[in-house]
């Protein structure tokens, strides 16, 4: 298995020490990251808004988006399965769950999914499921002989752009999230990241 | 502490507005006029540069799921004849367990070739296509994206 080193983007649960004063070069900062969000917002309205989406690409309208973050209770998410039936994440409250945003053409994700067969084999039965939200544009078509190619074991939903929006757009794939019992995120990994800290989260949370 | 709140709030309404944006991996120097006489084969150069930091994968990419650099063209009065990818770089990644993947990476050059109508009057003519490609870096993978490419042929007498 390869290791993965550098886990640049991932959040979880912990304490936080307050805050010390703001510097001037720290207003300046507070100025300047406005500036550019204003800009950056004012830049994509004028430009093209047939171009965006909720996964940052192109084709969809565009969605508004607030922030998810480690703390916060996980979004739900109401979507159809493999075979058409309707999938609710809030039904999976009291269940540890691995939400896992993928796509068939993602290789990084490609290489979590034998992880996550495994998770659910082995702690399926102590209250654990994954739920993968599949982003390919082409849907079931695709999506469905991959998950039977792979033999995925566990719930693959057909992810959309409302979806990535509620959970604060998806910026990049594999985008995984570890919610507990009580249905709150307890962490959030953008990219590839090793299997045990994966698998860490999810035998703490269970 | 005020401040503070200030700044989380802005730098949400960066991510926000990020968001909303489509991110592009690619940039592409509109490519120099060609020119040539009615019924003239011409190619096209069209220089392209894949960010510092990621890759995009090639025409031919070395697994059938993934999804292939190619070019989308406009029908216009010039005729398409073909396009010419760079040749791919062979490079391993985090997530290719070793396996080296055919990408592009930096600066490359995509020609196109094309031909002028023999009937052509003389002036300008353009076409117009989308530079289609789907970026990954060395951990996560962006959802698919196109560039905008135009190209203006020169007819001479």
């Amino acid at each position: 298995m390869a290791e993965i080193p550098d886990n640049r983007a991932s959040e979880q649960a912990g304490g936080s020490q307050p805050p010390p004063a703001q510097s001037p070069a720290s207003k300046l900062l507070t100025l300047g990251i406005l500036i550019a969000a204003i800009a950056l917002a004012a830049v994509w309205i004028q430009k093209d808004s047939t171009k965006n989406s909720a996964l940052a690409g192109e084709g969809k309208s565009a969605p508004r988006v607030t922030a998810v973050k480690v703390g916060d209770p996980a979004p739900d998410l109401i979507l159809k399965d493999l075979q058409g039936n309707t999938v609710k994440l809030s039904d999976l409250k009291g269940k540890v769950v691995l939400v896992d945003f993928w796509a068939t053409w993602c290789q990084p994700c490609t290489i979590m999914i034998p992880w996550f067969i495994e998770f659910q084999n082995r702690y399926g039965s102590q209250g654990f499921a994954v739920l993968g939200v599949a982003m390919d544009d082409e849907g079931l078509s695709v999506v469905k002989p991959y998950a039977a190619k792979a033999s995925m074991n566990y719930t693959v939903v057909i992810g959309s752009e409302e979806a990535a929006e509620a959970w604060g757009g998806i910026f990049g794939l594999p985008t995984s999230f570890v919610i507990d019992r009580q249905g709150r995120i307890q962490a959030k990994h953008i990219g590839l990241i090793d299997r045990d800290v994966f698998e860490k989260d999810i035998r703490s949370l269970l | 502490m005020k401040g503070r709140r200030l700044q989380a709030a802005a730098l949400v309404l960066l991510l926000a507005a990020t968001a909303w944006a489509a991110r592009q991996y690619v940039e592409l120097t509109p490519p120099d006029p060609a020119s040539g006489r009615p019924g003239e084969k011409v190619e096209v150069s069209i220089p392209f540069k894949v960010l510092a930091g990621y890759h995009i994968n090639s025409n031919k990419p070395t697994f059938d799921y993934m999804i292939a650099t190619r070019m989308e063209w406009v029908k216009s009065p010039l005729q398409h004849l073909g396009d010419t990818f760079p040749a791919a770089q062979m490079k391993a990644f985090g997530f290719s367990s070793g396996k080296k993947l055919a990408v592009y990476e930096g600066s490359q050059i995509l020609k196109t070739r094309l031909a002028i109508p023999a009937n052509a009057a003389p002036g300008k003519l353009t076409m117009e296509g989308k530079f289609r490609y789907q970026a990954c870096d060395h951990q996560a993978c962006y959802p698919p994206n196109s560039v905008d490419v135009k190209v203006t042929v020169e007819v001479r007498k």
